[in-house]
């Protein structure tokens, strides 16, 4: 997925109408930009924080997958009455007896599953490690045993796990071909004619996310609602996904992801083991808790694909480009088709009049591909800039004024200019912090002592995307504030940043600010992907900040015995977690829970849900 | 997930009586002594060793290092890596050993590995470690998966067509260059046998590493006293600075005389299929002067027998250049 279908995946919405934040300028403040320890320290290094695998409910059981040992084949027969009848074994699971899992109806939004292909759906064998069966015990090593002990014959056929994806394809535009992504002008005769050329290839390996974190599921099944503990990136999608995996309306899923231990891309979307662990507890009617084993890790949860990409560069003997072609080929599973976006930077890094992106799947026998970390255009920036830098060279020219001589502020594909470009700033300021005149460019011919130094540059570029969110503010009559959203933290600090920005906003001490995440019955919040969530989050928290301390305004000049009765609320303000006068300091005010004290509110709380997608935003008491 | 007996020793006849009963002592012995744990634990969750009887001899009088009457020192099977590595007499005469150490792993497998765990450490070679593909080590005359596979971390030294494996060890290396000896308990009583005769090549047998017969348990490592004016050094080439086998070791001990080489023992580390004592470079080096020409000749010497794979051609020159660097920093500073 590029990232342009992420953003749109996460929601952004084009015509936000009245929900448009108008500029602000920043204000110094104690609270932003103040080193803080994180809210959710003292949790993780007591051992306090609670993952997916740390739940324990009455009558747990454990479910351990059975893994393909082949790459390509069929399940001739699958035995599974010896595990059935060793100690503890509760059930054993495939594709004769699980109970339904759906596919995802197409065309939906806001919701996105791994692979398309539910487990045990059929007995066709994709990749290696592909899950055929699910033992379910009373303890993890009676599972882990029955595991062991279940014997699968295959009919196997030939993998194909080649690491060359130089098939021969259909041609450019046709179904299974390569596929132009962009294009402007005429990059093929301008290449022909071209005085200076370059035609490289550039691989990069498949990369696996491996987070500390195993991917695990508690599922619970009870009154015919799932409460299932995930480790996830994105609960409201993992509550999406399950909903239609599950056949289940959504108002009988919940999906709980408090903690994880990072994701990298990896738990952005639902993979198959969660069904499982759902579908197991359904049909015993007992929580199951499934985590996935190191191994696993490598096998069925995603990876960044292997990509291949030919960069072609045509110059003036100056150094003009005259043409860049970038052809990108990724490999993908049988069963889904995953682009690895490589070519999303290279129309707009640089002024070229003549380009073309192209791209192309080939199918090995691998687990579906997913995104990882800075998906697309890592890989992509990898095989440009290297070109770039081989095409220095060949033009004898400073690397770094071969990328100056072709910085624009025009993005050349949209014919649009830039809102900020600072590419140019990036380079000449980092060609004087490093000293770049003293870089002599003949291999090995700088020394330091015995260290032979090699000096380099690339440039990078990543979008900086928003998508629209929920959010709940309660000032509660306690003096606490909590703030809540249906998003996560997958290690970056979320939790933090949301007692940061209400903090700010109100002046009460971080200490006396509750976050709550992680839960999809949660006001919906964004996706934990693309470097969007805080961007997109915050702006819903200050509009909710801001109409809980209106509600309390209007509170306190109608609250009996308050001080600022029948006042004008528009002369009163909330700083330092008192509600006070404009004109008065913040001390001679009154501090904001008694306020909602002597106004006697129901359950002492103001409550305000923006949707800042929509309008108008709504208030409840 | 193997089923097996866990039984704790309580004196060193004990714990030689219980492995008596294994049919051997090498690859696939079926009574395993567990001491720190960071080798056998992790080889059989990966069920490359499955042991029906595991002893816990963390609780014998071993983990002891003391100075010998003649000057040497006496270094117990059970003294973990990092107590050993940060030994005073440790850092002041056999800095090689210390160095060699404080270079491998990391600090938390430093504390729970022992002297005797180190000596038998297994290869990291990659189809040795995952059952899923053939090798002649673990199960003998299924095949070399390395051979025409990835060998990159594998050895250029003492490999013969049925195995390449490395000894990934770094304080094995220290000791072969001190010369260390190694003292065993078994069936038949004790014996002590010098490090370099301690480890077996690969040749048709790859599943027999060392002489250890049913029975034995290692007690202690002897050092000899240090001659006067000894230098010695460690020096590792590896992809990461930390937590990272080596590509190419060199651990040596030097003992000058003005500026000849008096005397010098040469180990080299991550190219062989044992720890490799270099007898052809000391041989080049000794009597000489000491000069940079001097040191590639030994290093030429040293490596003149390597057999590089498809993927490790470069860990000759590697290698080489190891030994000479190492050769220069202990000649050049005071």
């Amino acid at each position: 997925m590029d990232f342009s279908e992420l953003l749109e995946f996460i929601g952004s919405n084009q015509n936000a109408g009245e929900a448009q934040q108008a500029a602000h300028t920043a204000t110094p403040s104690a609270v932003i930009g103040a080193s803080l320890p994180r809210i959710d320290g003292p949790l993780k290094t007591t051992g306090s924080a609670t993952y997916a695998a740390d739940y324990h409910f009455p009558r747990m059981t454990y479910a351990v997958p059975v893994c393909s040992t082949i790459a390509n084949g069929v399940i001739r027969s699958l035995d599974a009455k010896v595990a059935e009848g060793m100690p503890g074994v509760l059930l054993v699971l495939h594709h004769g007896n699980i109970s339904s899992l759906f596919r995802m109806s197409p065309g939906g939004r806001g919701a996105r599953t791994s692979e398309s292909r539910p487990p045990f759906e059929d007995q066709k064998i994709s990749y290696w490690g592909q899950y055929v069966a699910l033992v379910v015990a009373e303890t993890f090593q009676q599972a882990q045993a029955a595991a062991a002990a279940v014997t699968i014959q295959y009919d196997i056929e030939k993998a194909n796990v080649s690491t060359h994806l130089d098939d021969t394809l259909p041609a450019t535009g046709t179904p299974g071909g390569p596929h132009v992504e962009s294009k402007r002008g005429d990059s093929e005769g301008a290449f022909a004619s071209a005085a200076v050329k370059l035609d490289e290839t550039y691989a990069t390996p498949a990369e696996t996310h491996n987070p500390m974190e195993m991917h695990a599921t508690t599922a619970v099944w009870e009154d015919g609602k799932f409460t299932l503990y995930e480790s996830s990136q994105g609960v409201i999608n993992h509550l999406n996904v399950m909903a239609q995996t599950l056949g289940v309306p959504k108002e009988n899923i919940q999906v709980i992801s408090r903690f994880i231990g990072s994701g990298f891309g990896g738990k952005l979307f639902p993979w198959p083991h969660s069904a499982l662990a759902a579908a197991a507890a359904r049909q015993l009617k007992r929580p199951v808790k499934l985590s996935l084993n190191r191994k696993m890790m490598f096998s069925n949860v995603g990876h960044r694909p292997r990509t291949q990409q030919r960069i072609r560069l045509g110059a003036t003997p100056e150094g003009k480009l005259v043409s860049l072609q970038q052809d990108y080929r990724n490999h993908t599973s049988p069963n889904d088709n995953i682009r690895e976006n490589c070519g999303e930077a290279t129309p707009f890094l640089y002024s070229v009049a003549n380009l073309q992106v192209t791209s192309a799947l080939v199918k090995r026998n691998v687990g579906t591909p997913t995104p990882m970390r800075g998906p697309g255009a890592v890989p992509g920036l990898f095989a440009l800039e290297s070109a770039m830098d081989e095409l220095a060279i060949k033009l004898k020219m400073d690397p770094v004024a071969l990328r100056l001589a072709h910085d624009t502020l025009i993005d050349e594909e949209k014919k649009k200019p830039f809102s900020s470009r600072h590419l140019k700033e990036c380079l000449e300021m980092g060609s004087e912090k490093f000293d770049w005149s003293r870089r002599t460019p003949a291999v090995g011919s700088m020394r330091k002592g015995d260290l032979i130094l090699g000096w380099g540059v690339a440039a990078a570029s990543w979008g900086a995307g928003r998508g629209t969110s929920e959010a709940a503010v309660s000032l509660k009559s306690d003096g606490t504030i909590r703030v809540s959203s249906g998003t996560q933290d997958p290690g970056t600090g979320t939790y933090t940043l949301l007692a940061q920005i209400v903090s700010d906003k109100t002046g009460v001490p971080i200490d006396k600010i509750e976050v709550v995440m992680g839960d999809s019955s949660l006001p919906p919040g964004p996706l934990s992907g693309g470097s969007t969530a805080t961007a997109t989050v915050l702006p819903a928290i200050v509009d909710a900040v801001n109409a809980a301390t209106r509600i309390l305004l209007a509170t306190a000049v109608a609250a009996p015995g308050s001080p600022y009765l029948q006042k004008d609320p528009a002369t009163l303000i909330l700083t330092s977690g008192r509600v006070h006068a404009k004109t008065e300091p913040a001390e001679r005010g009154v501090p904001f829970h008694e306020i909602l004290r002597m106004a006697n509110t129901a359950g002492g709380s103001a409550v305000v849900v923006i949707n800042v997608a929509n309008s108008p935003s709504c208030f409840r008491m | 997930m193997e089923q097996f007996q866990f039984n704790r020793a309580t004196t060193v006849p004990q714990a030689v009586q219980a492995a008596a009963t294994s049919s051997t002592s090498q690859q696939g012995a079926e009574v395993r002594f567990v001491a720190g744990g960071t080798t056998l634990i992790d080889l059989m969750k990966l069920s490359v060793e499955r042991p029906k009887m595991v002893v816990d001899i963390n609780g014998l009088p071993l983990d002891k290092v003391e100075s010998l009457p003649g000057g040497g020192l006496k270094i117990g099977a059970l003294v973990r890596n990092s107590d050993l590595a940060h030994h005073p007499a440790v850092q002041r005469d056999y800095a090689v050993l210390s160095q060699a150490l404080l270079s491998g792993a990391s600090p938390q497998l430093r504390n729970m590995a022992t002297t005797g765990g180190n000596l038998l450490q297994r290869t990291r070679c990659v189809y040795f470690r995952d059952t899923a593909h053939a090798c002649n080590k673990r199960e003998p005359g299924t095949g070399c998966s390395a051979i025409d596979g990835h060998n990159r971390m594998l050895a250029i030294l003492g490999t013969s067509k049925g195995c390449i494996a490395t000894n990934p060890s770094d304080m094995n290396v220290a000791l072969t260059a001190l010369e260390a000896t190694i003292h065993i308990q078994g069936t038949k009583g004790e014996r002590s046998i010098p490090i370099h005769d301690f480890y077996l090549l690969p040749g048709t047998t790859p599943n027999r590493e060392n002489v250890l017969e049913p029975g034995d348990i290692i007690t202690s490592v002897t050092l000899p006293a240090p001659a006067a004016g000894t230098k010695s050094l460690y020096l590792k080439l590896r992809d990461r600075a930390a937590y990272e086998f080596a590509l190419a070791s060199a651990a040596i001990v030097l003992r000058m005389d003005g500026k000849k080489i008096q005397s010098a023992r040469v180990a080299l580390g991550g190219v062989g299929a044992k720890p490799w004592r270099s007898f052809e470079a000391e041989k080049a080096l000794q009597g000489h002067p000491a000069s940079a020409a001097l040191f590639r000749h030994a290093a030429e010497e040293a490596l003149k027998d390597a057999r590089p794979q498809s993927e490790n051609a470069f860990k000759v020159e590697l290698s080489k250049r190891c030994l000479v660097r190492a050769l220069t920093l202990a000649t050049t500073s005071a």
